[in-house]
This record gives structure tokens, C-alpha cells and sequence, in this order.
């Protein structure tokens, strides 16, 4: 009696949808991590410009206040001293919308800038005469931790 | 012959299976070789329509993230050459108000230089704007007080009688470094 062999198909078409699904997951894998890298490389540069934008609104708002204190020492230390509000309140002015603060201790005027972000502009002014010599011209952070849950917001 | 005795041995009782088609059987293994055959096809197609789906997926987002990567590189490269230019603006003492252009690095950088008269000197703002293949990529504004010791000044030490320099105008060169070394 003569016995069937099973003939083998050409095309087994479970291992090759197999391979087909694990391809599409791996490239599934590899877009949704350049989509991540992307938005992350975007929030990154969305902080770079906050930070420079900042960082010269603060030099922008100093450079003015020096115009108002160079303004005012045409009549020697004695006039800024007289026109200290009024340098204040130019100076904030021309901060706006962030914060601008000076002060006259003796012959040494100091400025603080800072913006909504943190970001600050130290200066500070030795008044000799009629003129000035900037002693302090430094920019920093005001740093705060970040107390939320969120780990990573790219 | 014993009516016992079977080909298959002692004991062996040959099983009949019940057939319920009456076809041939040649025919039979014909008609599910064709149904095999259509399956197959059927299951490739389906594959195939799924594949080129999330290969039109994968294909706009890699492209969306190519896109967008490139332009964040730009921005980041524009930053650097704005801030690089305004660090420039600051140290210079003979500024002249107008405008500007002038390519770097492929990228195209132009100022616009305005003047205010102060008392004792002018306050120069100064926006300049980085674009790359016509697109503007960053824009920064920022400033410039230069102590203008020939007008108010130079009047107020004639009056005085003290020469100009004395005066002692702020040095810009140490207000550059006073800046450039905080």
C-alpha cells in the first residue's frame, strides 16, 4: 500500500508576517524615538532663546539705566543721590515687564535686573566726579528646583 | 479459510473511515490546494496593505523629525551668531545708526541701529536678525550707551575750565572688560 509523503509548500507564510511584524515594531520603535529626539532638540532650543532673550533685555534695561546715571552726574555723586527715585523709576520703566531695582550706598550705586525667568544682570556702579567706573557687570540665575512630578516635559 | 484470519495481524481490526463526500478523491485535494493557494494571496495582500500603511506612517514622522530637527539647528546656530554679534555692538564706542546686512557662515545677519540722544551721551538700540535661505530664524534687540564726551560734556568742562579728558567720560574699553570678565 502506497503512502502519501507530504509534498512541503513553497511560501510558509507565518514566519514571514512574523519577521514583517517584528520589522514594523522596530521601525515603529525608531520614529517614535526621533519624534522624542526632535521635540526634545525643540524644547531645548525654545530655552536657549528664552534665556538669550532675557539675558539682553536685562543688558538692554542696564545700558539705559547708565544713560540716566551719566545723565545725572553732570552734577557729581550729589545729583544721583537727588535724582535716585527718579533714576528708579526710569530705570524700571525701561525694565518692564520685569523687575529693576537701584540703590546709592556712599559713592557706589547698585542695580539689580531681573527677569520673570530668573534670569539676572548684577551692576554695579563706583561714582567718582562727574563720571563712573563699572566695578560689577554680572549675569547669573536665579535658580529654583523644579518641585514638580513631572520628570522630563520634551 | 478461518473467517479470523487478518492481514494486519492477530488482533488488529482494520478501522473504516466514513466518507462523507461521494467526489473522487483527486478531486477533493484539488479543490484545497486552490482554497490554500487563495488564503495565501489573501494574507500577503492583507500584509502588504498593512505594511505600506505604517510605512506611510513611519515615512512622515522621520520626516517631521528630520524637518524639524534641521530647523532647531539653524535656530540654535542663529542664537549663537546673534549673541556673538550684540557682544560686538556692546564693545563698540563709534557706533553709526543705519542698516546693515552682511552673510556668515552661509547665514544672513542685518542690523538696524537706532540713536537716542541723552544728556551726556546717546543710547543706541540696536535689533538684529538672523535668517538662513530667506527664513528668519532669531530676532534680538538689545543696547548700547556711549558717553558722547563732545557735546554737553565738552560745553560743561569749558565752563569749568578742566580740560575734556579729565572730565573722566566712562571708559568704555573697562566697561567692555568690566562686562566681558564677570
Amino acid at each position: 500500500m502506497a503512502q502519501h509523503a507530504r509534498k512541503p509548500s513553497g511560501i510558509r507564510i507565518g514566519p514571514v508576517t512574523i519577521l514583517v511584524f517584528v520589522i514594523t515594531l522596530c521601525v515603529a520603535v525608531m520614529a517614535t524615538l526621533a519624534i522624542t529626539t526632535a521635540r526634545a532638540n525643540t524644547a531645548s532650543t525654545v530655552r536657549q532663546i528664552a534665556f538669550t532673550d532675557d539675558t539682553y533685555a536685562n543688558e538692554t534695561a542696564a545700558q539705559t539705566m547708565l544713560s540716566f546715571v551719566d545723565a545725572s552726574l553732570a552734577q557729581g555723586a550729589e545729583g544721583v543721590r537727588e535724582n535716585l527715585s527718579t533714576i528708579q523709576q526710569q530705570t524700571q520703566q525701561a525694565a518692564k515687564p520685569n523687575n529693576a531695582s537701584v540703590s546709592l550706598s556712599g559713592t557706589r550705586l547698585s542695580a539689580l535686573f531681573e527677569t520673570t525667568s530668573g534670569r539676572q544682570l548684577i551692576v554695579e556702579l563706583e561714582l567718582s566726579g562727574t563720571t563712573y567706573d563699572i566695578v560689577k557687570w554680572k549675569t547669573s540665575t536665579n535658580w529654583k528646583e523644579d518641585e514638580s512630578d513631572t520628570l522630563w516635559a520634551g | 479459510m478461518s473467517s479470523s484470519f487478518s492481514p494486519y495481524g492477530k488482533g488488529f481490526r482494520k478501522r473504516t473511515v466514513p466518507t462523507k463526500s461521494t467526489a473522487p478523491v483527486s478531486t477533493r485535494r484539488n479543490q484545497k490546494g486552490m482554497w490554500r493557494g487563495t488564503a495565501l494571496i489573501v494574507e500577503v495582500l492583507i500584509i502588504l496593505v498593512v505594511v505600506v500603511a505604517c510605512l506611510a506612517v513611519f515615512v512622515r514622522l522621520f520626516g517631521y523629525a528630520y524637518t524639524s530637527n534641521a530647523y532647531d539647528n539653524h535656530r540654535a546656530r542663529a542664537i549663537t551668531l546673534a549673541s556673538n554679534e550684540a557682544e560686538w555692538f556692546a564693545t563698540q564706542t563709534d557706533i553709526s545708526p543705519g542698516e546693515f546686512t552682511f552673510e556668515d557662515d552661509g547665514y544672513t545677519i542685518s542690523y538696524l541701529i537706532e540713536g537716542t540722544k541723552v544728556p551726556r551721551g546717546t543710547l543706541y538700540s540696536a535689533t538684529i536678525r538672523v535668517s538662513y535661505d530667506d527664513q528668519k530664524l532669531y530676532t534680538l534687540k538689545t543696547a548700547s550707551y556711549v558717553h558722547d564726551a563732545t557735546d554737553a560734556d565738552a560745553a560743561a568742562n569749558a565752563a569749568d575750565g578742566t580740560p575734556e579728558q579729565a572730565d573722566g567720560a566712562p571708559d568704555q574699553a573697562d566697561e567692555t572688560a568690566a562686562q566681558g570678565g564677570e
